[in-house]
């Protein structure tokens, strides 16, 4: 056994793919969230074209810090503004705005957002600009802003969106070891090298025992190691680890189901890919929980993004995710002896 | 003599095509069994029945008294297997073919003298996959004998080898045979087969149609003739004098006498035509 394992930790670090997948992932994760902003940018920045009310936008501009104006000359500026992402809305006042204000007619007031932002955003720009109207005229504005508030208010205490991409980060990691380890096993398939181990003393047993210890402690340690990179492993540490093992013997059991069909290294690219779109939906939800369903529940990786998400994400413990933990182990253990057999049959 | 491989009423099918149908047989310690057969013959399956990878719809395969498809790892150990396919590990050096598969044995290996006896002395260092078609088959070979065993079991041993890395192969057959083990020889080589079998198998459509030894398959199959190069005839135009004739002794004993010929010989049948005669078929 301990040859086995001797020979597929050697065989999956002469492949340079797999050893160029395990060190651009170590690397590159850790580098990308380090690079990201860690704080939320709190100050809203609106472009505004209101002729002949420039001076009271910039006080009000000045007058707050959460508040940031921006005036333009002419639409198309503005417009380019917009679309270049440089505001997050744009406020267009017709030129005749106060005249008709004091004529009693409705004014015009255009809202020009960029169809990146999403609709909470421009609903939250509709309110403030009812605010706005208040201060600059003292009393409502006959202009109608239709307004709808939905979801928390995060105000004070949002999570920056590299520490939302967390989950999904440490998922990709267990889950790119499923590329490494499928690429042994199918090669050893191709070659015919697995059926000259089989008529050896040694047994399949054996032969799948080694190759779980190998994928389970690669994956492991990449994940352990992108945690320790991103300054993650200080808190919660145990609940981290053990989410992180059970994570790993998760990506074996995947790696064992996907090589089995898989008669070529190519063809199991279809597989992986599948099983990633799979394995990526709910660490997605993290990030925009609007998207999220129950059925989500029935993807493995749902329990694994949630433990990365409650530890990381809500300082929550090993109680808290104790009943996660369980389901992982079961499902660990459901996905590998299915990994097992379907290749089992196929080593035939 | 103890049988070391028994094949009783081999059956095995994939789906519903019958690869090996119903065959028995048996390798003595210390024979050479040469399985010979075209392509879909069922040799392989065979091999894999005997070595423990498949296991038998009916019937028993046995190796040193172990029914390998019960108890197939109590023979493992005493058993070589040199597959057809090259499944080395190509980003292995040779050696650390052989050391990774003598620790599976649990055996201590002079992997360069097993080198040398292949002809691949001082090139062990070298990973398999910069090895020429000619060196992998050979570390083929090297790698069947790592733990010394008693019953091995070579499928087309020397396919893709130049003459002289046939012979010396050939000559390693031998010496294990003369070692006491006993040899199952896959070969699609007919001269090969009478090179080095004790006895040879025909097997066709998954059975075994003929089961002897060269000699007896010839003396069985063979034409029983004499061919007679009179002088100043040329190759191929020779005449073939029945030995069962009761008129040609007498006249062999005239063209003797005379002196009126270039060549005189037995006409003997090479296994490759009694595989014909038997099957209908070439190999």
């Amino acid at each position: 056994m301990a040859a086995l394992i001797a020979k597929d930790f050697s065989e999956l670090f002469k492949n340079r793919l797999s050893l160029v997948v395990t060190v651009l992932v170590v690397v590159m994760i850790p580098t990308y969230y380090a690079l990201m902003p860690s704080e939320v940018e709190e100050t809203l920045v609106l472009g505004v074209r209101a002729p002949g009310l420039e001076e009271a936008f910039a006080q009000l501009g000045a007058s707050s810090t959460a508040l940031q104006i921006r005036s333009y000359n002419g639409t198309s500026a503005l417009r380019e503004a917009v679309q270049d992402g440089g505001v997050a809305a744009g406020i267009e006042l017709a030129p005749d705005f106060v005249q008709r204000l004091l004529a009693g007619a409705k004014p015009e007031v255009n809202m020009i957002f960029s169809s990146v932002v999403p609709r909470e955003a421009r609903d939250s720009i509709s309110t403030l600009m009812e605010e706005l109207s208040f201060i600059l005229a003292g009393q409502k504005l006959p202009v109608d802003f239709e307004t709808e508030i939905i979801g928390e208010d995060l105000a004070g205490k949002q999570v920056a969106f590299r520490d939302q991409a967390k989950p999904m980060w440490l998922t990709l990691v267990l889950m790119v070891e499923l590329i490494s380890l499928s690429y042994l096993i199918i090669e050893e398939k191709q070659t015919g090298a697995i059926h000259a181990i089989l008529v050896t003393p040694a047994t399949s047993t054996q032969v799948f025992a080694a190759k779980t210890i190998v994928g389970a402690t690669l994956a492991s340690v990449e994940g352990t190691l992108v945690l320790v990179l991103m300054g993650q492993l200080g808190t919660n540490a145990p609940a981290l680890l053990l989410t992180v093992l059970t994570g790993a013997v998760l990506a074996t059991g995947f790696a064992f189901l996907v090589s089995a069909p898989a008669k070529d290294i190519m063809s199991s690219f279809s597989w992986l890919i599948l099983v990633y779109i799979a394995m990526l939906i709910p660490p997605v939800t993290v990030i925009y929980p609007a998207v999220s369903s129950p059925v989500i529940k029935i993807l493995p990786s749902y329990y694994l993004a949630d433990n990365f998400n409650k530890v990381l994400n809500q300082g929550l413990g090993l109680r808290e995710i104790g009943g996660n933990l369980l389901i992982l182990v079961v499902l660990d253990v459901v996905v590998l002896l299915a990994g097992v057999i379907v290749l089992r049959r196929k080593y035939r | 003599m103890v049988a070391a491989i028994v094949a009783d009423r081999l059956v095995f099918a994939y789906g519903d095509l019958v690869a090996v149908n119903d065959i028995s047989f048996d390798v003595k310690r210390g024979e050479v069994l040469g399985f010979l057969g075209p392509n879909g013959a069922g040799k392989t399956t065979a091999v894999k029945l005997l070595t423990g990878q498949l296991k038998p719809k009916s019937g028993v395969a046995k190796v040193l008294g172990f029914d390998m498809a019960k108890e197939p790892k109590k023979a493992a150990a005493r058993i070589g297997v040199c597959f057809e396919e090259k499944n080395l590990y190509p980003r292995m050096t040779g050696k650390g073919n052989l050391e990774f598969f003598a620790k599976l044995f649990g055996v201590k290996i002079d992997a360069e003298a097993l080198l040398v006896r292949v002809d691949l002395g001082g090139r062990g260092n070298e990973r398999v996959e910069d090895y020429s078609k000619g060196m992998k088959q050979r570390l083929m070979i090297a790698r069947s004998l790592v733990n010394s065993p008693d019953v091995l079991f070579l499928d087309e041993p020397t396919e893709g080898l130049d003459p002289v890395s046939s012979e010396n192969i050939r000559k390693i057959i031998r010496e294990e045979k003369e070692r006491g083990a006993s040899v199952l020889l896959t070969t699609h080589s007919m001269l090969e087969a009478d090179k080095l079998s004790d006895r040879v198998a025909f097997l066709n459509d998954g059975k075994i149609v003929a089961l002897d030894t060269p000699e007896s398959l010839k003396l069985k199959y063979g034409k029983r003739s004499v061919k007679v190069r009179p002088k100043g005839r040329r190759e191929g135009e020779e005449v073939e004098l029945p030995l069962d004739d009761p008129g040609t002794p007498e006249e062999i004993k005239r063209i003797l006498e005379k002196g009126e010929f270039d060549t005189i010989h037995t006409s003997e049948a090479t296994l490759e035509e009694i595989f014909f005669k038997v099957t209908g078929r070439g190999l």
